[in-house]
């Protein structure tokens, strides 16, 4: 004979439906009898009958856009691979802040007199992610409302600032490429060429890296799409919020101009 | 971070596509540090926290479980561990007051309180929200994440036992809650 104490512990499970059938016998047979036990085992199923089909909105309105530096000082958690970050960050307040601020200052700001990348310990990913992050910022810095067509224009502006030469891709209609133009950002311990552009009304970023190799890849990091591809000593980063198919459309493009 | 695992090993594209996932999570995570933490500055620093832990501790992560799991688990392992530097385990004692007085609640025969249908987006979030968080969370792990007991268990650190009855005491009191809602509501169209 089942007591409600027994029926207690077993209510969850039984009303989820991950009871051992042996057990929903017994709980079965105690319902038949027992009303409290009954009452209750109603109003639970009730309740998660409830949630369970109000998870998804539920799930959504939780759904908080983390800050941009946030995101950006995650990404750099896994390319400092944590040694430094774990013991100087994690434990203390004043350790965090002057952490948060180091990530922050090497990802998004411009330090300036930093020449050469080390790059070699970054994975595709976590570049592809501090990069959608730029990409993000540096489209609302800069709206898009100068179209430079002018590509050797932007190819000279950029290289200076870079110190080194750049090959811009310029716009394409037939695939609905705009060049807005390009400049310097930060990234590492170096500088990238930044090309912005538009498709349609999207923007998108093609990120251009010296010294570092990658085999192609197309990823997705922060609801973007990234495409990642080496020749001739230069990585590119194709970085947009496109489906795949337009933004492949980029990647084929950029690829034939720049090579 | 009890999972003991191969970590994503098999090389650099593992460990990119381990990185890639958990940080496709981010957003998820904010959301629920916002709601552990209750304001903005702790909730970056918690999530921060999480992801130095999950990249650090990568190779214990076993490849093909949840990594949703794995992240929340530490997400709330290190939520725990901050509020008990500021007072000591105050969760065991604020829950087993709560736990009490649940138990001790009249229960509720009202026919009426077991239609459930037609509740409302709103409701039941001011519902779960009116919560005691011990109950809330278990809830909300259980049937809105629809973890498992055990992963529930391993998040807040308490026997399954105790993750059942949390699960078991917080439906009921979400359905109370609801069902006043609904004649506070009636009342007031009338
Ligand atoms: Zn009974
Ligand atoms: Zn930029």
């Amino acid at each position: 004979m089942v007591r409600c104490e027994d029926v207690d512990r077993l209510m969850t499970p039984f009303v989820d439906g991950e009871i051992a059938d042996a057990d929903r016998a017994a709980v079965e047979a105690h319902l038949e009898r027992c009303t409290p036990c009954r009452m209750r085992s109603t109003m639970e199923a009730a309740a998660r009958q409830v949630l369970r089909s109000g998870a998804a909105s539920l799930r959504e309105a939780a759904t908080v856009q983390a800050p941009l530096d946030l995101k950006a000082r995650c990404a750099a958690a896994a390319r400092t691979g944590s040694r430094e970050a774990a013991r100087s960050g994690i434990r203390q307040r004043r350790g965090m802040m002057s952490w948060r601020l180091a990530a922050a200052a090497a990802v998004v700001l411009a330090v300036g007199g930093v020449v050469g990348l080390v790059l070699s310990r970054t994975s595709t990913t976590v570049m592809a992610a501090q990069l959608t992050v730029d990409h993000l910022k540096c489209s609302k810095l800069f709206p898009p409302n100068s179209p430079s067509d002018d590509v050797r224009v932007v190819e000279q502006r950029v290289g200076e600032q870079c110190g080194w030469p750049v090959r811009v891709a310029g716009s394409h209609p037939a695939i609905g490429l705009k060049l807005l133009g390009a400049r310097r950002c930060l990234f590492g311990d170096g500088h990238v060429a930044h090309v912005m552009y538009l498709q349609g009304n999207e923007p998108v970023s093609l990120f251009v890296i010296p010294g570092r190799q990658s085999d192609p890849r197309a990823l997705s990091v922060f609801g973007h799409r990234a495409r990642v591809w080496s020749r001739d000593g230069r990585t590119y980063v194709l970085v947009g919020r496109q489906d795949e198919a337009r933004l492949g459309q980029v990647a084929q493009y950029a690829q034939s101009m720049t090579h | 971070m009890q999972p003991q695992g191969r970590g994503p090993s098999g090389g650099v594209l593992a460990r990119q596509a381990f990185e890639e996932e958990a940080l496709a999570l981010l957003d998820r995570l904010y959301g629920t540090a916002l709601r552990l933490a209750g304001n903005r500055a702790d909730a970056e620093d918690l999530v921060q926290d999480t992801y130095l832990k999950a990249f650090r501790f990568a190779e214990r992560f076993e490849p093909g479980t949840n990594l949703k799991a794995w992240l929340f688990t530490i997400l709330h392992n290190t939520h725990l561990n901050a509020r008990r530097q500021v007072r000591r385990n105050p969760i065991e004692v604020d829950s087993a007051a709560v736990e009490q007085s649940a138990a001790a609640a009249p229960g509720r025969d009202d026919p009426e309180a077991l239609v459930m249908r037609d509740v409302l987006d709103v409701d039941l979030k001011a519902a779960l929200d009116a919560l005691p968080e011990a109950f809330r969370e278990a809830v909300w792990l259980r049937d809105v994440e629809e973890f498992s007991y055990a992963e529930i268990a391993s998040m807040l650190e308490v026997p399954i036992g105790t993750v059942m009855s949390r699960i078991s005491r917080g439906r009921r009191l979400l359905h109370d809650g609801l069902v006043e809602r609904r004649a506070a509501g009636r009342t007031v169209n009338l």
